[in-house]
């Protein structure tokens, strides 16, 4: 209108000089007739029949052919140009939200009925589509909320919030006819694992009654610990420290309590879990192994609630609420051991009164500012206790603090920035001489990352961004306890370095296929002040063989490292039920935790990459074929993979890792390889749900420096691994679920022979993990009975409360978690090899939770 | 009063068996075990066995054929006879001198074992011991109290060297290493401060004989001991390493042969004693 002639606009306000039903083309003329500057072709143009309003203007007329896609209009400065109506694409976009809480719904299916459209909510809860203009039918799945079905007018780009109800029990899913979704297949990456805590697979109860999102995720396939009570997690024979462990998009160092018993993730305030272990998408980076994505609640915005629980060993309690309502909402949860737990170890028989407790605190806040721009601020602060004698305490625990900020430049492209701070520290205090003192470690790190997503089609997606990471290191002080203690003050060398990543991903979905593939670019430049020590050779081997020290002032360069980590995932959906999938993800590593105990411990320091601790890097190669059964109801998976790792850290015999200035003088390089195949059905719907998995699986390492050929397992080798989890309503308010374990023992290194060393029987070990601990195997069952759900009146009660009985072992098996060797008691001079067992009985527990 | 509640996981849910299991076959490698010290009333023995199956109910075998002699890089030499149960003994009294580098050097199986040459530490003084005492519950009548007295030696840390020390306690002239048998410390991180030294895992009753020594050791000693003590008291548990073989420093001359396990080492003494009252 503005490229319109002053005269014409005011034609164009001129009133019509016809009106009711006319056909189009003796409109148009009409209009030439008195003086509108149109043009068209009557053989292009269809002539059709068309209802005018009285009264109306011309403008008003040409706006009504336009909306009702008759015809195109152009008004290029002299004429009115006339054109066929050619069909447009629009965006709808928005975002799937659970009806009762107002929190959004991750990695729930939109599909577009009748046709083979569709995608799925990203991350945050946001989905877009661009389709032709028309009428449509979308419907949005989530294996644990109900299936909606809107339809859609899209004529124009569309906002479009959804929002679906949770599923309720297990018994209202007993219909046959139930479908669930096929998102599994649709998927494009393979090797990913979805827990979600509020859904039934998330609510497995574990040892003294807690459900903890780490000791969920070893019922799945290729994921393990090296045994009970032993921190970390191997996932697909990597190592503990090649996890990304991520709350709200903040690193986690340290992501257990009490040793490893359980995790520090609060049940009641994580909302899920997604574990990526084989295609690791290009905007993830920084570990080898595998990206364990946990994300907290959002907080209701509808209401207020609170819900809580009490067991054995915690108790919790989560608040949770709007601020403005539909706006703006709050969390706030603690959780707090109830007991101080003794964990004497039965070698430290000297070490009397060990006891630990934790306590966890979590808090979010989003805010919903538009459309198109949510923030949210997410945090937490951990902490462990522990006293050891009467003399020593220690202390550690995680803290973090996220922004995030979601926001849409347009429906087609949204964004993701969060710039978050993270943090580990130990703390240890010891008041007995010699050397009374207080030590302290940490590892801070300062983050912007920044995710962008286009999607101009249904068919493309393409992603993009960058992050950069500060670490800082403080691995190690000591100082007096008092001015009477021995200790001298010693600090070791700060370490600071600055991790940058820049990232491309395209997704494209095509007939029966789909790619993605990308480009991540990482770098690890570690920064000054700090001191180089040169070896002769150039080899580390010992601080004799120091020959000079470089020293670097501060924000020097000391060292550069720079990868380039090609990922490429395909699916091929060979059927409606059926897709089969192939990756290869390369990852680097800069960081490395420094630790040659069999399970880390919470002093293990971490150490960036430099000149003799090159970064690690892991090529994985994975092919999985994927198959729905029954509508859905069973999903079917089986995959093979292989991954070489470089530069993996071992340790010399003996090594000395406390205090050490020269640590790489007591380190190794190997090379690692693993290889397994995984099997998993799920059943996802009925009145009896679970799954099976099973693992087979290797994964070894040679070092170089011993031995050129021979690879030997690692230590958290398991051959076979099985596990099964299922649940069942038994009536309305009683349900049952049972888990069933079975693995090849870890590898052990037995003595071939027993020698005296003044008076002491020692044993001697020839070659490293020469024989395997016995097969473990174990049977948890437990029963839910849920409180009154209907009033007597018949109302709906608001409130819900459950008791959950827990059965650990139930047949008591005596699992060996090691074997020591001791001198018989009895015979002096004859050696006994001895079986440890952590829990070795059966073990009931008893928790209640609630919810109003 | 504030009671809290302890429940010992170790207590209600953990268990200890001994099993039978295949071993791998034994090496029966030689073992040594000996020490030179600045103490000039000992021929310091040196003790040679052969280690034996893990599996075995037979205790370790004396090896009795062997020559044994120790030399002084100043160019002396000692020689040894055979005792009884493995143990070679000088067949004079002698004192190692700090400063000197001493080695073993063994003839065994028709071949020779050599150690590496082992520099006897400066003697750092043990200043002198306190006892300290604790009232704690019998362990025999939790129901009763009784008094348990503990050492506390007191010791000037040399501030120009590094030192490495190893404690070694006596009850009643019979060696005292249990739980501890090697109680080992670096100055790493007191270097040149007097060093209280509380042993609070090493109780004594009243009436009874305390010996405490000091032994200043190598820091190739240190480690070796180190090892060894991780050996045999860590493995098995989740803060314990993978198990290796403990090398000394010793081994055979020619390239080929097997592993020689055991230390030889060069160490000087200071050691005090008191009757506990």
């Amino acid at each position: 209108m503005s490229s319109l002639l002053y005269a014409q606009q005011g034609a164009l306000q001129s009133n019509l000089i016809f009106w009711g039903e006319i056909s189009l083309f003796q409109s148009l003329d009409s209009l030439r007739t008195i003086g509108i500057p149109i043009a068209y072709s009557r053989d292009k143009l269809t002539n059709q029949t068309i209802t005018v309003t009285q009264g109306i203007t011309v403008k008003q007329f040409l706006d009504q052919l336009s909306n009702d896609r008759i015809a195109d209009i152009q008004y290029d400065g002299k004429q009115i140009i006339i054109s066929p109506h050619i069909p447009r694409n629009y965006t709808i976009h928005g975002v799937l939200r659970n009806v009762e809480s107002g929190e959004h719904i991750i990695g729930a299916t939109v599909q577009v009925l009748g046709t083979r459209l569709g995608t799925t909510t990203n991350g945050y809860g946001y989905y877009s589509i661009t389709l032709n203009e028309g009428e449509y039918q979308l419907e949005f799945s989530h294996i644990n909320y109900q299936r909606k079905k809107t339809e859609v007018s899209l004529y124009r780009n569309s906002y479009l919030d959804i929002s679906t109800t949770p599923k309720v029990t297990e018994l209202d899913e007993v219909e046959v006819n139930t479908v669930t979704d096929d998102a599994n297949l649709i998927e494009n990456i393979p090797s990913i694992n979805r827990i979600v805590i509020s859904g039934p697979d998330g609510q497995i109860p574990y040892l003294l009654g807690e459900v903890d999102v780490i000791q969920n995720a070893l019922l799945k396939p290729g994921i393990r610990a090296i045994g009970e009570d032993a921190s970390g997690l191997h996932v697909r024979g990597g190592g503990v420290d090649q996890n990304l462990t991520l709350l709200d998009e903040a690193t986690i160092y340290n992501p257990n309590h009490f040793y490893g018993l359980i995790s520090i993730f609060n049940p009641e305030a994580v909302n899920n879990v997604r574990i990526l272990k084989g295609f690791i998408p290009p905007s993830y980076g920084g570990r080898t192994s595998s990206v364990i994505e946990v994300r907290q609640k959002e907080g209701n915005m509808n209401e207020t609630r609170a819900s809580g629980g009490i067991g054995i060993l915690s108790a919790r309690a989560l608040v949770e609420g709007p601020l403005h309502k539909g706006k703006s909402s709050f969390l706030i949860s603690s959780r707090q051991s109830l007991l101080n737990l003794s964990i004497d170890d039965f070698a430290s028989t000297s070490v009397r009164r060990n006891r630990i407790r934790f306590q966890d605190l979590n808090v979010k806040l989003n805010f919903k500012y538009s459309q198109s721009s949510t923030y949210y601020l997410s945090g937490y602060v951990g902490n462990d206790r522990n006293q050891v004698g009467l003399n020593s305490t220690r202390n550690w625990g995680n803290r973090m603090l996220n922004f995030r900020w979601n926001y849409l430049f347009s429906p087609k492209l949204f964004s993701n920035i969060s710039a978050f701070v993270s943090e580990y520290n130990y703390k240890i205090e010891s008041t007995e001489e010699p050397g009374a003192f207080v030590g302290r470690s940490k590892i801070a790190d300062y983050s912007i990352k920044t995710n962008l997503s286009y999607l101009p089609n249904p068919n493309n997606e393409l992603s993009f961004g960058f992050s950069t990471i500060y670490h800082r290191l403080l691995p190690g002080s000591r100082e007096p306890f008092d001015q009477n203690a021995s200790t001298n003050t010693i600090e070791l060398e700060n370490e600071q370095g600055l991790e940058s990543a820049a990232h491309f991903g395209h997704e494209m979905t095509t007939d029966g296929f789909s790619f993605h593939y990308g480009l991540r670019v990482s770098g690890l430049h570690t920064l000054g002040p700090g001191t180089v020590y040169q070896y002769r050779d150039g080899i580390p081997s010992a601080d004799s063989t120091i020959t000079d020290t470089i020293q670097f002032k501060r924000l020097d360069i000391i060292e550069k490292n720079i990868n380039l980590e090609p990922r490429i995932s395909l699916n091929w959906k060979l059927n409606g039920t059926t897709s089969l999938k192939a990756s290869f993800t390369r990852t680097a590593q800069y960081l490395h935790l420094i630790s040659n105990t069999i399970s880390p411990a919470p002093t293990d320091i971490w150490k960036l990459s430099s000149e003799y601790i090159p970064p690690t890097t892991t090529n994985q190669y994975t092919l999985g074929l994927y198959k729905n059964l029954k509508d859905n109801t069973w999903e079917l998976s089986s995959e093979v993979y292989y991954k070489d790792i470089g530069n993996n850290i071992q340790y010399k015999n003996g090594a000395d890792l406390v205090f050490n200035e020269n640590i790489e003088t007591e380190l190794l390089l190997s090379q690692a390889r693993a290889y397994g195949l995984e099997l998993y059905a799920k059943k996802k719907t009925g009145k009896l749900k679970g799954w099976i998995s099973y693992t087979l699986s290797k994964a070894e390492s040679r070092i170089p420096e011993f031995d050129d050929v021979r690879f030997v397992v690692e230590n958290h080798d398991k051959t076979h691994d099985f596990s099964t989890s299922w649940s069942m309503g038994l009536s309305d308010r009683l349900s049952a679920s049972a888990n069933f374990v079975f693995n090849t023992g870890i590898p052990v290194t037995l003595p071939t022979d027993k020698y005296e060393y003044e008076g002491n029987l020692i044993p001697h070990f020839q070659f490293r993990n020469n024989a395997r601990l016995p097969d473990y195997h174990r049977l948890d069952v437990s029963f839910k009975w849920d409180g009154k759900k209907v009033k007597k009146s018949g109302e709906k009660r608001k409130n819900d409360d459950y008791w959950i009985l827990t059965i650990y072992n139930v047949y008591a098996r005596q699992n060996a978690y090691s074997y020591f060797y001791r001198e018989s008691p009895i015979d002096p001079g004859t050696a006994q090899v001895v079986k440890y067992s952590i829990f070795g009985t059966i073990i009931p527990a008893i928790t209640y939770n609630f919810r109003f | 009063m504030k009671k809290v509640i302890y429940i010992s996981l170790i207590f209600l849910f953990a268990c200890e068996q001994v099993v039978v299991v295949d071993l791998p076959q034994p090496q029966k490698l030689v073992v040594l075990e000996g020490w030179i010290s600045d103490d000039s009333t000992s021929r310091h023995p040196i003790r040679l066995t052969r280690s034996n199956a893990f599996s075995s109910t037979n205790r370790v075998a004396p090896i009795d054929d062997a020559d044994v002699i120790v030399q002084a890089r100043t160019g002396e030499v000692f020689n040894y006879s055979y005792d009884q149960d493995g143990y070679y003994t000088a067949n004079s009294e002698y004192s190692g001198i700090s400063g000197v580098a001493y080695r073993v050097l063994v003839f065994v199986d028709s071949m020779e074992v050599r150690s590496e040459w082992d520099i006897m530490p400066e003697k750092v003084q043990l200043n002198n011991i306190q006892i300290q005492s604790f009232q704690e519950n019998d362990p025999d009548d939790p129901s009763q109290q009784i008094t348990i007295y503990y050492p506390k030696a007191n010791t000037i840390d040399p501030v120009e060297e590094r030192n490495f020390y190893r404690w070694v306690f006596y009850k009643n002239e019979e060696i005292y290493n249990e739980p501890d048998p090697f109680t080992l410390q670096d100055d790493r991180l007191f270097n040149g401060n007097l060093i209280p030294n509380n042993f609070q895992n090493f109780g004594y009753d009243a009436g009874d004989e305390m010996e405490v020594q000091l032994i200043s050791i190598s820091a190739r000693t240190h480690a070796y001991l180190s090892l060894l003590k991780s050996q045999i008291t860590t493995l098995g548990t989740s803060g314990g390493t993978t198990p290796a073989i403990v090398e000394g420093n010793l081994s055979f001359i020619s390239d080929d042969s097997p592993l020689v396990l055991g230390y030889f080492g060069a160490v000087s003494i200071s050691s005090q004693k008191r009757t506990v009252r």
